[in-house]
């Protein structure tokens, strides 16, 4: 059995969804996930509501400003902030994307890494740096991407090159990996069969915004969509069941609605473990 | 220093044109379309935390100023924290040393945007480790221990007045107090300069650990405003003590 460090079907926590989740219990979201960036440093009612669910669920670092592959320099006393975050709350794992969301300065949002052999060199060097200071596998998430600036290689060769010269962990966003198929013309479940199992720790599943028929934004502002799932289910095939984790940032659902994808996740793990996929999971 | 790598090259002008449009071309490689995309997911991002942060401040000088400020914060200001509570001490150091008024822009811009981010603020600060404290305890008699978050500033306009319908105030020095209260909520009062100082004073005292009961530290207060023996001023004082006690300004004494 592949050592995951966290199991089953997760939720990313937003701070909306501090109170209408409050009652939700671990058999219901087996882990959650939070951006480091957004609770590192807060006290006050809103740390301690934060304290009451690292209490009761697992918990996953999923971050936004490491900035990995930024012409910034590494900011190591954030890194050393969000181990001691980690120690804190009894953090399992810190995941963040293969991108850089600064250039003088933070600008909050994620940027395409340019594929090319001397920005993987760049990045690997950069994750070891991280993973030498959290002394734990960093883990890698593939990103959407609306451009591809300065390409020489393809995403799946620069993804697979990096992660294994950093040795480090991958987050496979499987929305993203649509996504991106769709924006730059590529076959997504071949994408999928280039991934190396081994180095898998959890997947992401989002639904995403259709700009256009060829370009596709990842929002986390919709229902997942069914060509998602499909692909979820095809990840599955390929590499096993893998804890699994639905990202919602925005128009969020009712509680009932985001519990009904969470299940879905869980249905379709439970029917992907049988041997042959004997029942029928439907998603309608 | 040695040469850049070429795909740093490519990253630059991928930030610097999302940042500045005007400024920094895009990529060669990157059309119109897809650069769009970028533009626009960062710069509604930056507004979204900045109308988080000072939605009074954002209503008040209406849509077409508040998204030219934003765009010039963006554009111009190296924002060095990883934090996105943080975002809005990035807009005051950016309104305090870069930002240009306008003529038509009100006087009291940085201190409206000051007083919404010191809301934010005592909502979210960490709390120190909390000792033993007697909520009722005679204030006069014991060391008096503040709320977890309190922070007092002399404002040159009533910035906790200012709304859409009161948007011109005339300028009124304002002493203002915000702290976290008993219940974790933010609270806030009116006070004046002389209470400032004692809030100080108490401030001064906590950090250094002091030993001084809440009587003698106002007697010193008086005596360094030249208000020794002044019976008023000193009844005054301890009705005030009093009163913040019961606000939850000073949570309690210790012995």
């Amino acid at each position: 059995m592949p050592n995951y460090p966290v199991n089953g079907a997760g939720l990313g926590l937003r701070r909306a969804l501090l109170g209408p989740l409050s009652s939700v219990n671990s058999e219901q979201i087996n882990f959650m996930e939070v951006a480091p960036e957004n609770w590192i440093g807060v006290g006050g009612r809103l740390g301690k509501e934060f304290r009451s669910y690292t209490e009761r669920f697992d918990f996953m670092c999923h971050g936004l400003s490491l900035s990995i592959g930024s012409p910034d320099d590494l900011d190591i006393a954030f890194v050393k902030q969000v181990r001691d975050f980690m120690k804190e709350h009894g953090i399992k794992a810190y995941s963040e994307h293969l991108s850089y969301c600064s250039n003088e300065g933070h600008m909050y949002d994620l940027m395409p890494i340019p594929f090319t052999e001397e920005a993987v060199h760049y990045v690997a060097d950069r994750i070891r740096i991280v993973q030498d200071i959290i002394e734990q596998p960093l883990i890698i998430e593939n990103v959407s991407a609306y451009a591809q600036p300065g390409k020489q290689m393809e995403e799946i060769d620069f993804l697979n090159a990096a992660i294994t010269e950093a040795d480090c962990k991958l987050l496979l966003d499987v929305n993203n990996v649509f996504v991106n198929s769709t924006n730059h013309g590529f076959d997504a479940k071949e994408y999928l069969r280039q991934i190396p199992t081994d180095r898998i720790s959890y997947l992401h599943i989002a639904g995403h915004y259709e700009e256009a028929s060829d370009l596709l934004v990842d929002t986390h502002g919709a229902d997942v969509n069914e060509e998602v799932w499909d692909l979820l289910r095809y990840t599955y095939q390929q590499h096993g069941v893998v804890p699994t984790l639905l990202e919602r940032d925005f128009n969020i659902p009712s509680i009932a609605g985001l519990l009904a994808e969470v299940d879905l996740i869980k249905a379709i793990q439970v029917q992907q473990s049988k041997p042959f996929g004997a029942d029928h999971v439907t998603t309608a | 220093m040695s040469q850049q790598p070429d795909f740093i090259k490519i990253q630059q002008e991928f930030a610097g044109h999302i940042k500045n449009p005007v400024k920094t071309a895009r990529p060669k490689d990157v059309d119109d379309r897809h650069m769009k995309i970028y533009r626009d997911l960062f710069f509604n991002n930056v507004m979204g935390f900045l109308g988080g942060a000072f939605p009074v401040l954002a209503e008040i000088i209406g849509e077409q100023r508040w998204t030219e400020i934003g765009r010039d914060f963006f554009s111009r200001h190296n924002s060095k924290t990883p934090y996105f509570l943080e975002i809005s001490r990035e807009f005051l150091a950016y309104l305090e040393h870069e930002f240009t008024a306008k003529k038509s822009d009100p006087a009291y811009l940085y201190e409206l945007a000051h007083y919404e981010w010191l809301e934010l603020y005592v909502d979210v600060e960490p709390e120190a480790p909390s000792i033993e404290v007697d909520s009722k305890a005679d204030i006069l008699a014991s060391i008096a221990v503040l709320s977890p978050v309190v922070e007092g500033f002399l404002y040159q306009y009533p910035v906790h007045q200012v709304s859409l319908e009161n948007s011109t105030p005339d300028p009124k020095q304002s002493a203002l107090i915000v702290y976290r209260k008993r219940d974790d909520s933010v609270g806030f009062v009116e006070s004046n300069p002389f209470t400032l100082q004692l809030l100080a004073l108490l401030k001064q005292q906590e950090l250094k650990q002091g030993e001084i009961t809440g009587e003698q530290l106002l007697l010193s207060l008086l005596q360094q405003t030249g208000l020794e023996g002044n019976d008023a001023a000193y009844q005054g004082g301890i009705e005030i003590l009093k009163y913040w006690q019961e606000l939850g300004i000073i949570i309690g004494g210790r012995a």
